[in-house]
């Protein structure tokens, strides 16, 4: 069970969060020009890393943001852990 | 008479004499006292066979004294496989022995043990399998043979609940070495948790002779459990990520509290478990664990026997001399698996024959034992074996945070490879067997994990021990494995699962040699006990068979729980009624008045249908349905989703999000709306309104609900941070309730509001924002069951006066509630798509016939993937609508449709009905299906297929709007 940092709430059970998948890409633009590839790529197409992965929590019980964690997926350990929204966009 | 007490000792022992408690075993009356086990009591009253085995049924006794008990596992207060070693004496305790039949004294089960040969590991594997039909034949005795125990009848009627708790410091056991770790960081200030499985704290101190500074042991257990308060009868069984620790309190004889509890460190000082010693004969009543026996003498002033017999491998098989001796029991010889011991002079001093590099041949004795027969010794007369094996540390807990095991070839056990991470180890459970080890390292543990908490470092602390223990380290002599094969006898070593020494041999002989192979062929440690006695003999067996050393087989893998815990505590309170949260809308008061048959939907409780006296469903619902469509109804929609979505960019925003064009929807204007999924499939349907500029009201399907919630969220705070937009769940903000039917309008008129109802100035599909019937309203032109149809939200708190003002309007013109039956019914007619029916996470707008919403000319969410050829192909099931050939068979739900008439030969499935139902409009059933290519064949005959039902109806495709096809009586 995991106890995850919240950067507003502080240290939380992981029944408080609803796990949103990998955050090791970002959303094509909705502006036309992204093709069926680059939306396979997002939709479909995942590393499965042993060790450090970028992922998104959703608070759930507390205060309904989205974060994106950083965890250890060997040993599920905790780095790092910011508000999705606020954090800068610089993932490939 | 059986209430005597033969084998009690006259004084002594850690049980309250002033307090006898009365119970029955096996239906004879018997007498304990207040801190005795049952397997204690029953000692005490002379009971030597408690048990038939569970494969062989052969006659056992207890073997233990403590929570690794394999044999003695009885039916008690009508709970199954309990351990009677852990079971606190209570008067009026009701407890049987089990897997026996008609008793355990003459069980007809002990023929298998004749089939023995054809019964060893693994025979399920090669036998019932011919002839190929006659299983279900086989199966049913072998549902009867198999199996421990007898399922309990009825709900328990124990309490439980759960408890969450947070410490600095959790120690697990009690014993030496985890009161004085919880002592050493308790009195840093650190908030210090301790537990222990057994009913009374202290561990060993309870049974050793020995003085801790200046107190004999067991008195200084009670002082340190005086000063820590542990939490007794309490087995952690569980550590997840993040110290997450789950303990099974148990609080009388059938209260149980789960505590859920995060600790900044833990001290792991759950000590160590003596193994028995795997000779031919081994498991007959009366052959205990030598540490047990001296429990029994010493705790619960219990003689176990009378002529006693030591077989040891290590000097702590010595150590019960002295106890066995306080108990006037006579030691008839000291049989020593190794050819030389430093401890032998203990023997010659007591003047006990000693057996040196002994080889146990035999055991005798149907059902108890009588005798034991040793290799150049001869037959020694005794009823009572003290088997000290060696020593295995308790580490499950350990390894269950990924913890190392390292293989101790001298302990002859594992021993954890770091004894500081990933938590603290201290006492037996590091491999440290001697009472100054066990408290010195124990002070320590416990000073390390509160200065890992950030409390002041205390001083280290010397113990006064005065104690003539030997303790021996040493637990790896074993009888060879070729002697006990060619031994008439069997030798066990899971003796819960009656696994043999003959059966590691066939497993290892089958290939069966990995470690893990070897547990599931031979079901070694498989049992309630975990192999808590056996794993480790199991482990060595196959490694001599192997040639390999016992530290390069390794070991299987640790996995909650530790021991076993009821489910009344897992549940905790989550049972019957509170199982899960209900969810009431705001009309429950006024449905229930009106006596709706409620229904569950997911978490929430809704009116299904609303009979009139003496009416039965269908024809409650038919008679919704009918009144709808000719008068009016009113029904519940408070479940649907609401979210408020405000912002500059509020149009773009759901723009993006839905697939349907949006731009042109001006303030009071209803588009039916849908949601993709990233990639193309539906997601949810619902309305989108706006209420002004840039505030739009969109409404999301209950079931659904909390998952697009996610999803929109999602995408506001995560993908798209740059719009300027705020979303609001106002799901729960307001009550909602459909007016429909010809006579609508007129109702709602004598309700007063204050705008136009006139079709022109309110048109379908477009919303008034006012006051109703008094009440501050938003009314909706929507209509889900077809009919002219208005659904007005009030605040939520204004549900029930809405209720009734709308009731008694209706009244004169026949309005009548309805519920969710009849709500599907008209759906049905009117061919509306569902979650879950339709929209089941396969289909695209294509599929249910709505391609004219998605836009041509935007990018939203699931454009670019709806695209791929796959989802636009021939051959796709599609939404159509089906009508019996005879016009009057009803269709069972969950057929199949295919090309010719069912006959039980396979056809490849074309599709599959979504929904059925008796029409009262059309007076006969219709259906709704997926078939593919179903809009280019309308007019076909298919036939639908319910081998479930096994009916197979002729059906033709029909457009599955079946009733006011181009929506008149909605737009009147």
């Amino acid at each position: 069970m995991l106890l995850i940092p919240c950067p507003w709430c502080g240290e939380r059970d992981e029944s408080e969060f609803t796990y949103g998948g990998s955050a090791e890409r970002a959303m094509p633009a909705l502006d036309g020009k992204a093709g069926m590839r680059d939306w396979h790529a997002f939709v479909h197409v995942r590393d499965n890393p042993r060790g450090q992965h970028c992922e998104y929590w959703h608070h759930s019980h507390g205060c309904e943001r989205w974060l994106i964690v950083e965890r250890d997926t060997l040993t599920h350990g905790i780095a790092e852990v910011h508000d999705a929204a606020l954090s800068s966009d610089d993932r490939a | 008479m059986r209430e005597r007490q033969d084998n009690r000792l006259p004084e002594g022992g850690r049980i309250d004499r002033t307090k006898p408690l009365h119970f029955s075993f096996d239906g004879s009356a018997f007498t304990g006292y207040a801190g005795d086990t049952l397997a204690s009591a029953l000692l005490a009253g002379g009971v030597r066979l408690t048990a038939r085995s569970f494969k062989y049924h052969r006659p056992r006794g207890v073997m233990t004294a403590g929570s690794e008990e394999p044999n003695m596992l009885v039916r008690a207060d009508g709970r199954p496989n309990l351990r009677a070693t852990e079971i606190p004496l209570h008067d009026g305790l009701v407890a049987t022995s089990q897997n026996r039949w008609p008793n355990r004294r003459f069980d007809v089960g002990a023929i298998m043990g004749l089939l023995s040969p054809f019964i060893g590991a693994g025979f399920y594997y090669k036998t019932f399998m011919a002839p190929a039909g006659a299983w279900p034949f086989y199966e049913r005795f072998i549902r009867r043979a198999a199996g421990l125990g007898r399922a309990p009848d009825g709900r328990d009627a124990g309490r439980f609940s759960h408890r969450h708790a947070h410490s600095d410091v959790l120690v697990v056991g009690a014993g030496p070495a985890g009161l004085a770790a919880a002592l050493a960081a308790a009195r840093t200030g650190a908030r210090t948790v301790i537990c222990d499985e057994r009913a009374l704290p202290g561990g060993g101190l309870n049974w050793l002779t020995a003085r801790i500074d200046g107190s004999l042991a067991a008195d200084w257990a009670g002082a340190a459990a005086v000063e820590l308060a542990p939490l007794t009868g309490t087995t952690a069984f569980a550590v997840h990520d993040g110290n997450l620790v789950l303990m099974e309190q148990r609080l009388g004889p059938a209260d149980r509290c789960l505590w859920k509890l995060r600790a900044r460190t833990i001290v792991l000082a759950s000590g160590a478990v003596e193994r028995p010693i795997v000779f031919p004969g081994n498991d007959r009543p009366g052959i205990m664990l030598a540490s047990a026996v001296r429990t029994y003498v010493r705790q619960y002033a219990v003689r176990p026997g009378r002529r006693a017999v030591i077989v040891t491998n290590n000097d702590s098989g010595y150590d019960a001399i002295v106890d066995l001796a306080a108990a006037g029991i006579e030691t008839a010889a000291v049989v020593e698996l190794q050819p030389a011991c430093s401890a032998a002079p203990r023997a010659k001093a007591a003047g006990i024959p000693l057996h040196e590099g002994a080889r146990i041949e035999a055991t005798s004795g149907r059902q108890s034992l009588t005798g034991i027969t040793v290799a150049a010794g001869g037959r020694i007369a005794c009823d009572l074996v003290c088997m000290a094996g060696g020593w295995t540390p308790s580490l499950q807990l350990y390894a269950q945070r990924r913890g190392r095991l390292r293989f101790d070839s001298i302990l002859g056990a594992h021993v954890p490879e770091d004894a500081h991470a990933p938590m603290l180890v201290a006492g037996a459970a590091a491999g440290h067997l001697t009472l100054a080890e066990c408290l010195v390292g124990g002070w320590a543990a416990g000073r390390a994990a509160a200065e890992q908490c950030g409390f002041a470092a205390s001083q280290d602390k010397a113990f006064d021990v005065d104690s003539a223990e030997l303790a021996g380290r040493d637990g790896s002599a074993r009888l060879p494995g070729a002697f006990l094969l060619q031994a008439r006898q069997r030798s066990f070593v899971d003796f819960q699962g009656d696994v043999t020494a003959k059966d590691i041999a066939l497993a290892h002989g089958e290939g069966f040699s990995a470690i893990e192979h070897l547990k599931r062929y031979t079901t070694a440690g498989m049992g309630t006990d975990q192999g808590k006695t056996g794993n480790i003999n199991a482990l060595a067996l196959a490694a001599e068979l192997s040639g390999v050393p016992a530290a390069e087989i390794g070991h299987t893998t640790f996995r909650p729980p530790v021991s076993p815990v009821s489910f009344g505590a897992i549940a905790g309170e989550a049972a019957g009624p509170l199982i899960a949260p209900t969810r009431r809308t705001p009309f429950y008061g006024a449905s229930s008045r009106a006596r709706a048959v409620f229904v569950n939907s997911d978490l929430w409780v809704y009116p299904r249908y609303f009979p009139l006296q003496g009416e039965s469903m269908r024809d409650a619902v038919r008679r919704e349905v009918e009144t709808t469509r000719s008068a009016a109804g009113m029904c519940d929609m408070s479940s649907l989703g609401k979210v408020d979505v405000q912002g500059a960019d509020a149009l773009a925003f759901i723009e993006r999000v839905y697939c349907n064009n949006l731009g042109k929807l001006k303030p009071g204007k209803v588009r039916y709306s849908l949601m993709l999924r990233e990639d193309g499939i539906v997601l949810d349907d619902g309305t989108v309104t706006c209420l002004a500029e840039n505030h739009y009201l969109l409404t999301l399907t209950t079931a659904h609900s909390g998952r697009v919630w996610l999803h929109l969220e999602k995408l506001r705070q995560v993908h798209w941070p740059e719009l300027d937009v705020k979303l609001a769940s106002v799901t729960d903000h307001w009550a909602s309730l459909a007016l429909a039917g010809p006579c609508a309008r007129k109702i709602l008129a004598a309700l007063g509001p204050d705008f136009d109802l006139d079709n022109e100035a309110f048109p379908v599909l477009s919303m008034r924002e006012g006051e109703v019937a008094g009440l501050p309203a938003r009314v909706f032109r929507v209509s889900f069951s077809g009919e002219l149809g208005f659904e007005i939200n009030v605040p939520a708190g204004f549900a029930s006066a809405l209720w009734q003002r709308l009731s008694e309007a209706g009244r004169p013109l026949g309005l009548a509630p309805y519920g969710l039956e009849a709500l599907d019914v008209m759906r049905i007619e009117k061919g509306h798509v569902v979650i879950g029916s339709e929209i089941d996470g396969r289909t695209t707008p294509g599929d249910l016939g709505l391609e004219r919403m998605v836009s041509q000319t935007k990018d939203f969410v699931g454009r670019a993937l709806l695209a791929r050829p796959a989802l636009q192909a021939e051959g796709r099931h599609q939404f159509v609508g089906l009508k019996p050939r005879d016009g009057a068979s009803p269709i069972p739900v969950g057929s199949q449709i295919t090309a010719a008439p069912w006959t039980g030969a396979p056809q490849e499935a074309q599709g599959h009905l979504t929904a059925s139902v008796f029409s009262p409009a059309l007076g006969q059933p219709i259906a709704l299906a997926m078939i593919a290519d179903g809009r280019k064949r309308l007019s076909e005959t298919v036939w639908t297929a319910s081998p479930i039902a096994e009916k197979s109806i002729e059906v033709e495709i029909v457009p599955p709007q079946f009733y006011d096809p181009d929506g008149s009586r909605m737009r009147a």
